[in-house]
């Protein structure tokens, strides 16, 4: 079984390829706020949850 | 009363205020190094999730991020917001500083790396390195500083003033009482910085009819602003990744922030850094950004980015005292990341190079007064970096790019906290010869200017870095019982508290 740690490492590697991919890959072109820029802000609000969901678990 | 004449009355009602809550802390002050440079490992989850908030988030947020924002446009938020992504490292590597520290006594990250890897000599270079990349970092908050005071009293207060008064503010409440100074008044200005810019940023919105208004007219007169890579060509994938990788581990790399990982007194207080200080940073860049863009409608056609900050707070239609309060939350935010860095370096001062490398076996009182006596002196090295840049223009000389040059050289430490936190194989040798060699090349091409294929320093210094840190600790002795030992501890105590 693959532990958490592993899967944890493996989505940050996705989230890091995805936050370049995207832009410069698909979306860069576009001259609207929809584009690059709302792009990265629905990265960053999934990257924030994502860590949420790690850490809350943390106990003493 | 003049410009200059209401900015010094606010700057003084600030520095008032700072020196009595500094005072406050110091009647809380205990003994020894980690009393004075850790608050003694036992920081509050609220007071330290502010204070690595405005350790980390500082004149280079609505100074140096809205300048580039206001040249580069939306790149500039893909870069900043790819730094908070980064943090997600935190997830991994918080919890494991945190408890090695405790275990061990660590003070600095240095430290840490000198007893993994048992040498004196990974903490020594480390520390090094760190003493050399953090002035210019800590300069370009001065010069942020410098440039606000100058912009906002229309030319009254020079900026050798601003960065003056900066310098010993900053070297006042890093002495006044170590880390308990400088989180308490770090938790103060964080809540002005976060409260100012968000009332501000309300006022620009409306200046420019409203945010819908803002988003339409920003798409029709700027768009190109809006594209990957922008009009002129700026966000290239090699500019992107130049300035970003360094940022990306900076919670690793950067010593006063990783020195922050030691401070929390609890589990959840950890928790509580952690999440406190995502959300500060989500809303705080998104803020800095869009205040950058804004400028840019409002302010156009600056010749230096820097100064679109300071220009739009000197505009008529923007209240005088909400200037001042903005001006004041951007200077505290300044002078808590400058007297963080000036506290650590003097940590990393007194125990990795004094009694890591001249003095071994030096007392306490000795290191701490060591410690204590070489802020000042970091403090005027600071002072004339930046004092020197700021007769110089061009991108290079701007804060975010100053910032990030100094994070590229910080970088090269990164591959040997892996290597203690996940590679039994790692060795001193191996550490040492990574950021040596790392950070000689950072340093040649960043003297030079050259980016070969067209990359910049930081990313030839951290792949040159890795391959040798791998290389060479392939080949040399690893301290195989130091590291069972160390990974031992850390195995048994992240899997009962459910770590990753």
């Amino acid at each position: 079984m693959v532990s958490k740690s592993r899967i944890a490492w493996a989505w940050l590697v996705f989230l890091v390829a995805v936050d370049l991919g995207v832009p410069w890959g698909v979306i860069g072109a576009t001259p609207r706020f929809a584009g690059p820029f709302l792009f990265w802000v629905v990265w960053t609000a999934v990257a924030i949850a994502s860590m949420f969901v790690l850490f809350l678990r943390w106990r003493e | 009363m003049s410009g200059a004449g209401w900015a010094w009355l606010a700057v003084g009602l600030y520095i008032v205020l700072g020196f009595a809550i500094a005072f406050a802390a110091r009647r809380h002050v205990g003994v020894g190094m980690s009393e004075f440079f850790l608050a003694d490992r036992r920081v509050g989850g609220f007071i330290s999730a502010l204070t690595y908030s405005a350790t980390t988030y500082s004149a280079f947020m609505l100074v140096g991020l809205a300048g580039l924002s206001y040249t580069g446009g939306v790149g500039a938020l893909g870069f900043e917001l790819t730094y908070l992504g980064g943090l997600f490292l935190a997830v991994f590597f918080l919890p494991r500083f945190w408890y090695a520290g405790r275990r061990y006594g660590y003070i600095t990250p240095m430290d840490l790396l000198t007893d993994r890897y048992q040498s004196r000599a990974v903490g020594a270079v480390a520390a090094v390195l760190s003493l050399v990349f953090l002035v210019p970092y800590a300069a370009a908050q001065l010069l942020g500083i410098g440039l606000l005071l100058n912009g906002l009293s229309e030319g009254g207060i020079p900026v050798l003033a601003g960065i003056l008064v900066a310098t010993l503010l900053a070297i006042a409440w890093s002495r006044i009482a170590g880390l308990r100074s400088v989180a308490w008044t770090d938790a103060f200005q964080a809540l002005i910085m976060i409260l100012s810019a968000s009332v501000l940023f309300v006022v620009i919105m409306a200046e420019l009819g409203g945010f819908g208004a803002f988003l339409a007219r920003f798409e029709t007169e700027q768009a190109g602003l809006l594209t990957i890579p922008t009009g002129s060509g700026m966000w290239s994938i090699h500019m992107f990744l130049g300035l970003t990788l360094p940022w990306f581990f900076f919670c690793l790399s950067n010593p006063q922030v990783s020195q922050r990982f030691f401070i929390p007194k609890s589990v959840k207080a950890m928790k509580q850094m952690l999440g406190g200080f995502l959300v500060f940073g989500f809303i705080y860049t998104l803020i800095a950004v869009l205040w950058g863009l804004g400028a840019r409608l409002l302010v156009p056609g600056l010749s230096n980015a820097d100064m679109a900050t300071p220009t739009l707070l000197a505009m008529p239609f923007i209240p005088k005292a909400l200037a001042l309060l903005a001006m004041v939350g951007i200077m505290a935010a300044a002078v808590s990341t400058i007297d963080s860095i000036l506290l650590t370096l003097s940590s990393v001062w007194a125990r990795d190079i004094y009694r890591g490398v001249f003095k071994v076996g030096a007392s306490e009182e000795r290191e701490l007064r060591m410690g204590q006596w070489v802020i000042p002196v970091m403090a005027v090295v600071a002072l004339l970096f930046a004092w020197q840049v700021s007769n110089k223009s061009g991108l290079d000389f701007m804060i975010a790019p100053l910032s990030s040059a100094a994070s590229a050289g910080l970088l090269m430490v990164v591959p040997s906290i892996f290597g203690a936190f996940y590679w039994r194989r790692a060795t001193a040798a191996g550490s040492v010869a990574s950021i040596v060699s790392g950070a000689a090349l950072v340093l040649v091409l960043q003297v030079t200017g050259a980016k070969p294929l067209g990359w910049w320093p930081g990313v030839w210094g951290f792949v040159l870095c890795i391959v040798v840190f791998v290389v060479v600790s392939l080949v040399t002795r690893a301290p195989l019982d130091k590291a069972d030992e160390f990974l031992r501890y850390l195995k048994e105590r992240l899997s009962s508290g459910r770590f990753v």
